[in-house]
């Protein structure tokens, strides 16, 4: 994962959290801060338009970390 | 059937132009002082100088944590701290309630958000709704906030029946209680309808006052010279319990309900029709088993335009005479639309538990076509004050009267 993506990545969850960047750390799991399902969406949608990658239905289930979300937005970059 | 159950009011909250506090608006309610300011900020297509009774100081983030907010719409969040500092009034603790319910009026629903995704998905730029448009959008978001909010697990409504939407939410819920099938149901309206397509479609309606040298004065019900309506926001809720609810938990009484008129005029879809509104209120008092000469205020539903005031004071004049004080509040508060029921509720309790009828602000000339009424006007009437009628009167030929009596 690029320090650039990840970067971005905290940016959002930040601001849609209203929690400081620097406290969210690459192994948290959105679930423990607080997302549920409908914000997951929202984030998810944000992380679309933010990196201008469509995220299909079947990998919805695999963004469970900020690592995995990194990975996951990284990946469909380079598809 | 069980015998009917008194119904207390024992929390009341609210947020309007008048501030976010009960005693800011008690304060200007009964001083008469407006909060309509102009509006430049919101370009309303064909409305040069728009005016409007808005919140200047609403702070969302002093009532919810930032995290929540992306998810409530405005309206939810007026009805929020409303439904909070009602909560709070009545001594009640967030708890899991199952006989408890949330009844919401609402006109507009939550039209801030819908124009925002509306403007999203046409302004030519191809962006997408978000995921959280329809949620935020749909009327009943208030209701089922509310009840997640402070855990109420009973019957939860919302009724969106314009301008009176918010004195059907509290009449309903009075009904509810009486029955004996809910204990306690948070009751009252929210909208927030001061937005740039809404406004402009007022004003295509040609029945906005214009903003005028002080758009303070704008609005003037009942005046020889009124010039329409002012449009408002905010929400305003009231705690209801059944009497044995709130003595078993030693609540203190601000008011109670004792009567609900509802009736359609099965005419006009916008024209109100003298015998409708006459009847409505006729349906209050008789379901309040009240006679007619027991009402001491009516808290008018006065928007301020020729046909509203004119119709409404022969109604009122028919059935009661000249013995009521007379007053609408809405050139201080706004036409707050779904949420206008709810802030007059507070208005017509606070008038009876001090004893003061607030005045009709910008009252100056009485208009002498109407028939003679008691209008209260320039300051606050003290007086004895027993019973009062709260009325609403709505587009679509739709009317809702509440009757309250003094506590204790």
């Amino acid at each position: 994962v690029t320090p650039d993506t990840y970067a971005r990545v905290q940016r959002i969850l930040a601001k849609r959290l209203a929690i400081p960047a620097e406290s969210i750390a690459a192994d948290a799991k959105l679930q423990d801060l607080g997302v549920d399902s409908l914000a997951a969406l929202e984030l998810v949608f944000e992380l679309e338009e933010e990196f201008k990658v469509s995220v299909p239905d079947e990998r919805l289930p695999e963004l469970g970390t900020v690592r995995a979300i990194c990975d996951g937005i990284e990946a469909l970059q380079s598809a | 059937m069980p015998a009917p159950q008194p119904v207390v009011v024992t929390g009341m909250g609210q947020v309007s132009s008048l501030g976010t506090a009960l005693a800011t608006f008690s304060a200007r309610v009964l001083a008469g002082q407006a909060g309509v300011t102009r509006l430049p900020g919101l370009a309303a297509p064909g409305l040069a100088d728009p005016i409007g009774a808005a919140i200047p100081d609403f702070d969302p983030e002093a009532w919810l944590p930032a995290r929540l907010l992306p998810s409530v719409g405005r309206g939810a969040q007026y009805a929020h701290a409303a439904a909070v500092q009602a909560f709070t009034a009545a001594g009640l603790a967030r708890e899991e309630r199952p006989r408890a319910g949330v009844f919401v009026g609402t006109g507009f629903g939550g039209i801030v958000e819908t124009e925002e995704t509306y403007r999203r998905c046409f302004d030519g730029t191809g962006q997408r709704p978000r995921p959280n448009s329809i949620p935020l959008a749909m009327a009943n978001a208030p209701a089922g906030f509310l009840a997640s909010e402070f855990r109420l697990k009973g019957p939860n409504l919302t009724l969106s029946v314009a301008c009176s939407s918010a004195t059907h939410a509290i009449g309903q819920a009075f009904r509810l209680l009486r029955a004996g099938e809910v204990d306690l149901m948070l009751a009252g309206g929210c909208d927030a309808p001061l937005t740039p397509v809404v406004l402009a479609a007022w004003n295509s309606m040609r029945v906005l006052a214009p903003a005028g040298a002080d758009p303070t004065r704008a609005c003037r019900p009942f005046s020889r010279d009124r010039q329409g309506i002012v449009i408002g926001e905010g929400a305003g809720f009231l705690v209801l319990e059944t009497l044995e609810h709130a003595r078993s938990r030693g609540a203190a009484l601000l008011a109670e309900v004792v009567g609900y008129g509802a009736n359609a005029d099965a005419g006009h879809i916008t024209h109100p029709d003298l015998d409708g509104i006459t009847t409505c209120m006729r349906l209050a008092l008789d379901d309040a088993r009240l006679p007619h000469s027991a009402v001491d205020y009516v808290n008018a539903h006065g928007t301020g335009t020729a046909v509203n005031d004119r119709l409404e004071a022969q109604a009122i004049a028919a059935l009661f005479g000249a013995r009521p004080l007379v007053s609408s509040t809405k050139p201080v508060h706004g036409h707050a639309m779904g949420a206008a029921g709810g802030l007059e509720a507070l208005a017509t309790i606070l008038a009876l538990q001090e004893g003061l009828a607030p005045p009709t602000a910008n009252l100056e000339q009485p208009d002498p076509a109407l028939p003679p009424l008691d209008l209260v006007a320039g300051t606050a009437r003290r007086a004895r004050l027993e019973v009062a009628v709260s009325n609403s009167f709505a587009f679509g030929g739709n009317n809702a009267v509440i009757v309250l009596r003094r506590a204790g």
